[in-house]
């Protein structure tokens, strides 16, 4: 009897948070317009509502956050390849930017090139991108304030809720019961900084974005410079390396992000933004029975036997609430800065989650919409692009 | 660019490079009972015989130049295949290089008897600058490529500034505890910059063999 | 004092709700602001630099942009001048055929022949300071040529 009381009194809680989420989703995804009038795309939004409000009432309603939100993080990534590269296909013919779509601005910007350009910005004012500052699809102006704000609320919670390539690594760390390499030297944790002192200066050096010109994995299923010498050649073999090796097959033998957590200099930059954000990550050491199941479930390496002496995770933590839901003594939880640690921990939990989702559901639903219309489109006419 | 280059150079290599000391020389420099004022004097020591043992690299490394370029008529060769081959040298450094304990340090602090309150850090100072490591060789013969001595002077002030912002906090108490980290991700920066290099040295060789 | 530490706390994690609902909802007069208020742009490497010369041939213009040296910090010893025709092909004869004076001093620094179907250039330069000519780009609605030039006279 009171197990059903509090089944009901979750599920009425779980209703009450889940109906704003749903009005507020209900606008965004039609972006004040009336729903679309074709099959498919009505179909394709449909589907992408329901998905992302259901996901919401699940995390609110069973408190667990990571399942939840890896499978709409996991989508959103996949939509958003499913989305882009036809888009480009269907645009410009191939996903190849020409030296036409760079010299005339359009090409779009991407949020991993706001490290490489902070030195010219700060300096000269200028950003070292062949972009458009307002006009166009992702120009460098929306891009940057998608950035700070996602940034003032979620601090590197970027990496977990916001990023529409994290979860291709993410996908992959879920394939397989067991990480085969399972010890990675902590020294390989700090390469990501590493990264981006080299990148920040080299870029600034040669007023060019070494970043994507050289190491971005993503090109792989974005776009990338069309190959027309040998130095293009290189950087394209060297990309599609990295893609393979760290999105794919590192996450594959580890269970673990090792693009986002070994490699990516967005995220080490995106770390500092952690010191100023409001929400954290807190080990409470009178519950904790140092089982180390957090430290081996993080998927960014970003808590350790060290840290969680301190009762806290390293900078680096893109709260994606794994180690919240793996502890199995509730040692682990959401906190805000300033708070006691483990008091009201579930208050805590949703006033990081609300926004977070809210990202995560924006972003994500239109490009599941999308990307169910395309899918639709392939099965409807034989092929991804009108 | 080559000032850039020079001060790159330095920042992603002084970390690594300097850092070895800073477990003997923070406790050396700041001497027990030392306020945060007293050490800034023996630490500026530091920092000016580090300037002045690089100034003196600068001026070997220009009359380098004008022994290649005076004696060899491939010195664009010479300098891609050195470029190379210290780039190597600076990606085993930065990824799979040991760590060592910095010997000249250890061993003047250790010597009570031969210390004075500022002759003392600028000699450590000198002696740590020209301290021999893969990011100093690839700056050396970075440097040794510039025409005018007034550049490689140039070229190695900017190296210094890019190492010093390892050394200049050092006075305050709170840096030594994260000495470990910037350490790790200095030589993992020098590792990434070495690959910089390699491209750059193979790029020059290319266009001086054609 | 440490319920007021609580209640700021609060309060500065509840604003994440309105700044998530702010970015999204006001993105593009955002994006205007900051893009005012620091004055942001794309370096002219990328951008081009400004159009300070165009030149009226009736059915197409031919805009010339100032000479791009800028670095960092300092200007680099070589850079480029753009050279753009437009509007469309439909409208530019096959031989495209300048005169340019890019410092503006009335002596023609160099002379460009650019043959729209064939897409090849001709470079004669009366100036020391002008090296080569890229490969000639057919944009959207333009053709958009860049000429390297070194800063300082040889």
């Amino acid at each position: 009897m009171a197990q059903s009381d509090s089944r009901v009194r979750r599920l009425v809680k779980a209703i009450a948070l889940t109906l704003p989420l749903a009005l507020l989703m209900a606008m965004m995804i039609t972006g004040g317009r009336p729903a679309p009038t074709e099959t498919r795309q009505l179909i394709g939004m449909m589907v992408a509502y329901v998905f992302t409000v259901g996901i919401f009432f699940l995390i609110v309603f069973t408190g667990r956050t990571h399942r939840y939100r890896s499978a709409l993080f996991i989508g959103y990534a996949v939509s958003f390849v499913l989305t882009f590269i036809p888009g480009l296909i269907e645009t410009r013919g191939s996903m190849a930017v020409t030296q036409s779509d760079m010299i005339q601005g359009q090409t779009p910007f991407c949020h991993m090139v706001i490290p490489t350009t902070l030195i010219p910005a700060a300096v000269s004012r200028t950003i070292i991108f062949p972009g458009s500052m307002l006009e166009g699809f992702a120009s460098i102006g929306t891009m940057l304030v998608l950035w700070l704000g996602a940034s003032v609320a979620l601090g590197r919670g970027w990496c977990s809720w916001v990023c529409f390539y994290g979860g291709l690594d993410e996908g992959f760390s879920r394939i397989g019961r067991k990480p085969i390499l399972k010890n990675i030297s902590r020294k390989w944790t700090y390469l990501p900084f590493a990264i981006l002192v080299a990148i920040v200066l080299l870029s600034a050096a040669t007023l060019s974005p070494m970043y994507c010109a050289w190491l971005c994995p993503f090109k792989a299923v974005t776009e990338f410079e069309a190959v027309t010498s040998s130095i293009i050649l290189v950087q394209t073999i060297i990309f599609v390396a990295l893609f393979a090796g760290l999105v794919v097959v590192g996450p594959i033998l580890t269970k673990r992000r090792t693009q986002c957590g070994l490699f990516c200099p967005m995220g080490a930059f995106q770390s500092f933004t952690n010191k100023a954000n409001i929400f954290d990550i807190r080990v409470d050491p009178d519950k904790c029975v140092q089982c180390g199941r957090c430290e081996t479930s993080c998927p960014t390496f970003s808590i350790d036997r060290e840290t969680i002496k301190k009762g806290k995770t390293r900078m680096t933590c893109t709260k994606c609430g794994r180690c919240v839901d793996e502890c199995p003594k509730g040692a682990v939880s959401f906190h805000i800065k300033g708070t006691p640690v483990g008091v009201r921990s579930q208050i805590a939990r949703m006033a990081f989650v609300y926004p977070a989702f809210l990202v995560l559901a924006i972003m994500g639903s239109g490009m599941i919409s999308v990307a169910v219309y395309r899918l639709l489109l392939l099965a409807t006419t034989g092929s991804l692009v009108q | 660019m080559m000032l850039v280059e020079g001060f790159l150079l330095g920042l992603a290599s002084g970390g690594a490079c300097l850092t070895y000391c800073a477990p003997v020389l923070v406790p050396y420099l700041l001497g027990e009972g030392r306020t945060v004022r007293a050490g800034v004097v023996p630490v500026a020591g530091f920092l000016g015989g580090r300037l002045a043992g690089y100034l003196v690299f600068a001026i070997l490394a220009w009359l380098a130049h004008s022994a290649v370029s005076e004696t060899m008529p491939h010195q664009k060769v010479i300098f891609a295949v050195v470029t190379i081959g210290l780039a190597l040298l600076l990606i085993v450094y930065g990824f799979a290089g040991r760590e060592r304990h910095c010997q000249v340090a250890a061993g003047v602090a250790a010597n009570p008897s031969r210390r004075s309150f500022l002759l003392m850090p600028v000699s450590l100072g000198f002696l740590t600058g020209v301290n021999v490591c893969p990011p100093f060789l690839l700056a050396f013969s970075r440097a040794a490529q510039l025409s005018h001595l007034w550049q490689s002077l140039l070229f190695f002030a900017a190296f210094f500034v890019g190492t010093s912002a390892y050394v200049a906090p050092l006075p305050l108490a709170g840096l030594a505890c994260r000495s470990e980290k910037i350490r790790v991700v200095g030589r993992l920066a020098a590792g990434v910059v070495g690959l910089f290099y390699l491209y750059s040295g193979v790029v020059t060789m290319i266009a001086a063999v054609h | 004092m440490s319920l007021i530490k609580a209640i700021r706390a609060y309060a500065w994690a509840f604003l994440a709700v309105p700044i998530v609902l702010l970015t999204f909802m006001g993105m593009d007069p955002l994006a205007q602001l900051l893009v005012m208020l620091t004055g942001l742009h794309v370096h002219p490497v990328y951008a081009g630099g400004e159009v300070t010369q165009v030149i009226n041939h009736g059915s197409y213009q031919t805009f010339i942009h100032r000479p791009v040296f800028d670095g960092l910090v300092r200007e680099t010893d070589t850079g480029f001048v753009q050279i753009e025709w437009q509007p469309k092909d439909a409208n530019l004869p096959e031989l495209l055929d300048e005169q340019i004076d890019f410092d503006q001093d009335r002596k023609t620094d160099f002379h460009i022949q650019l043959n729209t179907s064939t897409n090849t250039t001709t470079l004669e330069s009366s100036d020391s300071r002008v090296i080569s000519a890229d490969k000639a780009i057919a944009a959207q609605n333009a053709r958009i040529l860049r000429v390297n030039l070194r800063k300082q006279s040889h």
